[in-house]
């Protein structure tokens, strides 16, 4: 909040407890037991963990930075498959977002049944991430599958989704990119609370849809965007069921997601200690992303009520 | 009034809901105590001979035969025995070892699981997991000659009761495919020849491969026998936690491997990845158009089930002056006792049953896994439940098998092999290069495993 809109509105005196305030903690008790044991626990163990050898089976031992220095030193797959990481973000994220508002647009149309429309376009993000959706997904891009008998009818030669190193990550995008249910409530949300006035005044000034659309729609739309973009990008890193279940990170490592390789090491390999070092990284690595994305948002964010600096 | 109601209702929600939160939490605990006293009540239960209400669980992987046979036999069992209660848990091989390890080691464990034998080391060996079976109530001496010692004994111990015997590898051959393409199923083929044959069978019909496979079949059915073959010797030496075999012998390894695939004997790599770990639903394996898998001799049902084509077995290919069959010969599969279970007299007890009771060897056939003991085999073959190919099959990698040792099965060791194959076939890698990263980090991984 900037200081010119706190200015208008009474300051209430923050600083002083209120006297009921154990009441406060009382009401909300549920959530901070469930969020200490459930979160905060695990979350400090994983990082003493990652300064151990500990296995599944045995207690472990210090171990010091070993760790981290053999993830970022001598574990060829770990630098690989958080490049990969990144790559399927950046592929995923973007794709997920248009998607989103070209549909959220559309939807926003004054369209008869569009209630419906919108419980269809949503129905995908309710399925989400489901293993059997997963399971479903492996057999319509099989080789010999739906996708591929579709796509013969019009004569295109069938493509390789899931064998090639290189499509099977475009395929599992296509997974996550279907799923764009929760950000398009979001736009729609959005769109309709961009004022009529401003396309109306646009109107008369002679600007046609694609200039509404860039110089009123969109700046309106980017604290939404903004908000979608952090949630997306935060999820698409820590992506784990479609690659695991799909292409179990293959083939050739073409789908190893990090998200895999933490799984790998600690379950199969029994290297939990291993793979909580791989999961603080990735931790490290979504914070800085994040804070990035929240200092580039000066830029580019429009606030109405002039909301951020 | 009204208000200091609603704040007393609010409060009430509020703490109840925490309550459940608690509950939830310390449910664990509880079952352990309560664990405890039924612990003392079996003891006594045992000593004094009554039947006082015990409850097992047991726990198994397999497919909907196995699943079947295995509940029939838990019926049997509680119809002679109604104060044992067997709680089944079951699934598919996908995620099982990751769930055992997670139970046992959170001290949740099932009181009766089923392993596999190369697991033994990683479980056994962080802690005493595993019960020795020998101070049990089940009969050992049934198992047929040195079963027990090869497959079920960690560090001189009997900690696993193998319910199957078997081995690999073996190759299993559409008939009908090898009569349209003119295949001689009586001779022992190199793998020069296979790979010329595929060839043949590629170019007849471009839409057809001799052969598939996925990366882990590659790793333990053409990898591992191969460098068996050259070496005479299991890969690992187990005193030493040394490789058995040179650089050269892997790079060759590696370079056959390539050969299979340059000469379309095996389908493309990413064609076959999509049937990981079940290879029976190939589509060109059911459409004939692929006309050999190699597998384990348990495999021969699903094979069986899943093309309408009789099948014929025959012995897996070996190099020109093989030092050995490279075929391994025992039981990889088995049942174990967990060692902190509150009953494992009881468990011990029904798994005696399970496995050398006449009734519940009718019950379950070879769905389980095939005759581990010769009393198995009387009754079943008599019965006319053996199935042929399986029993061909068994008998080809029974002639003359090398004994397997625990620590070649390692599966840290297998990781790094099929990453490996994998980038030789995908070309990131040269077999040369492969076989020195894989000696690299075997030297990395064995030290490790020997310090421990």
């Amino acid at each position: 909040m900037s200081p010119q809109a706190t200015k208008n509105r009474p300051v209430p005196s923050v600083r002083k407890y209120p006297k009921n305030w154990r009441w406060g903690i009382l009401f909300i008790l549920p959530w901070l037991i469930g969020f200490c044991i459930l979160q905060a626990y695990p979350l400090i163990m994983s990082l003493y963990y990652s300064f151990t050898d500990y296995s599944i089976l045995s207690e472990g031992k210090w171990i010091g930075l070993d760790n981290y220095t053999r993830l970022l030193h001598k574990d060829k797959y770990f630098m690989k498959s958080l490049v990969l990481t990144f790559k399927y973000a950046l592929l995923a994220v973007p794709m997920k977002l248009i998607m989103a508002l070209i549909v959220a647009m559309i939807l926003n149309m004054k369209l008869k049944c569009i209630n419906l429309f919108r419980t269809v376009y949503y129905l995908p993000s309710i399925m989400g991430g489901s293993v059997a959706i997963s399971i479903l997904w492996r057999f319509m891009f099989m080789k010999e599958g739906m996708i591929n008998k579709f796509l013969g009818v019009f004569r295109v030669p069938s493509v390789n989704w899931l064998g090639d190193p290189n499509i099977a990550l475009v395929t599992i995008s296509l997974l996550v990119i279907w799923q764009f249910g929760s950000s398009m409530v979001l736009f729609l949300a959005g769109l309709k609370n961009v004022p009529i006035e401003l396309y109306e005044a646009a109107e008369v000034d002679g600007a046609n849809k694609w200039t509404k659309f860039w110089s009123i729609t969109l700046p309106m739309l980017t604290p939404i965007v903004f908000f979608n973009l952090i949630m997306q990008i935060i999820h698409a890193l820590q992506e784990f069921t479609s690659a695991f279940i799909i292409t179990s990170g293959g083939p050739n490592h073409g789908t190893y997601l990090i998200g895999v390789k933490i799984y790998e090491d600690a379950f199969q390999n029994l290297k939990m200690g291993y793979a909580s070092a791989s999961s603080w990284v990735l931790f490290v690595a979504i914070l800085l992303i994040t804070l990035l994305v929240f200092r580039s948002s000066s830029a580019w964010v429009f606030y109405n009520d002039g909301g951020m600096d | 009034m009204k208000k200091q109601f609603k704040k007393h209702a609010a409060l009430f929600m509020s703490v109840s809901m925490a309550a459940i939160t608690l509950i939830g939490c310390g449910s664990a605990g509880k079952t352990n105590e309560t664990g405890q006293t039924t612990q003392s009540a079996a003891e006594t239960s045992v000593a004094s001979g009554d039947g006082a209400p015990v409850t097992l669980r047991f726990s198994w992987w397999g497919s909907d035969n196995r699943h079947g046979a295995l509940l029939d036999a838990i019926d049997a069992y509680q119809a002679k025995n109604p104060n044992v209660k067997i709680e089944a848990e079951y699934q598919g091989f996908d995620g099982y070892y990751e769930k055992i390890m997670t139970t046992l080691s959170s001290n949740t464990a099932p009181d009766i699981i089923q392993l596999n034998k190369e697991w033994l080391p990683d479980i056994q060996g962080a802690k005493h997991y595993l019960a020795d079976l020998s101070t049990l109530p089940v009969d050992l001496s049934t198992l047929k000659d040195r079963l027990l010692e090869i497959s079920g004994t960690y560090n001189g111990e009997a900690n696993l009761f193998p319910c199957t015997v078997g081995g690999s590898p073996v190759v299993y051959v559409n008939a009908d495919f090898a009569k349209e393409f003119g295949i001689d199923l009586t001779k022992n083929y190199t793998w020069d020849e296979i790979a010329e044959l595929g060839k043949a069978v590629h170019e007849k019909d471009s839409d057809a491969y001799l052969m598939t496979a996925d990366a882990d079949m590659l790793n333990r059915l053409f990898i591992q026998p191969y460098l068996v073959q050259k070496t005479g010797k299991p890969i690992i030496d187990e005193e030493t936690y040394a490789p058995n075999f040179t650089e050269a012998d892997a790079t060759e390894a590696f370079q056959n491997i390539l050969n299979l695939y340059q000469s379309n004997a095996l389908e493309p790599f990413g064609d076959a990845a999509t049937f990981a770990g079940q290879m029976d639903q190939n589509t060109k394996w059911i459409n004939k158009k692929i006309g050999m898998i190699v597998d384990y001799t348990g495999s021969a049902p699903k094979y069986l089930s899943s093309v309408d084509s009789p099948l014929e077995v025959i012995s897996a290919p070996v190099m020109e002056n093989a030092k050995s069959t490279g075929v391994v010969y025992g039981g990889d599969r088995g049942f174990s006792i967990n060692d902190n279970s509150a009953h494992k007299d009881e468990a011990a007890e029904f798994l005696d049953f399970l496995m050398n009771d006449p009734e519940a060897i009718k019950i379950q056939k070879t769905e389980v896994g095939y005759c581990p003991t010769q009393q198995a085999e009387d009754i079943l073959i008599a019965q006319g439940s053996v199935d042929e190919l399986q029993k061909k099959a068994i008998d080809l990698v029974a002639k003359d098998p090398y004994i397997n040792n625990m620590i070649s099965g390692n599966t840290e060791l297998e990781v790094v092999r099929k990453d490996l194959i994998q980038e030789v076939i995908y070309g990131d890698i040269t077999p040369e290069d492969a076989a020195k990263e894989l000696l690299e980090q075997y030297e990395e991984i064995l030290g490790q495993l020997k310090t421990k």
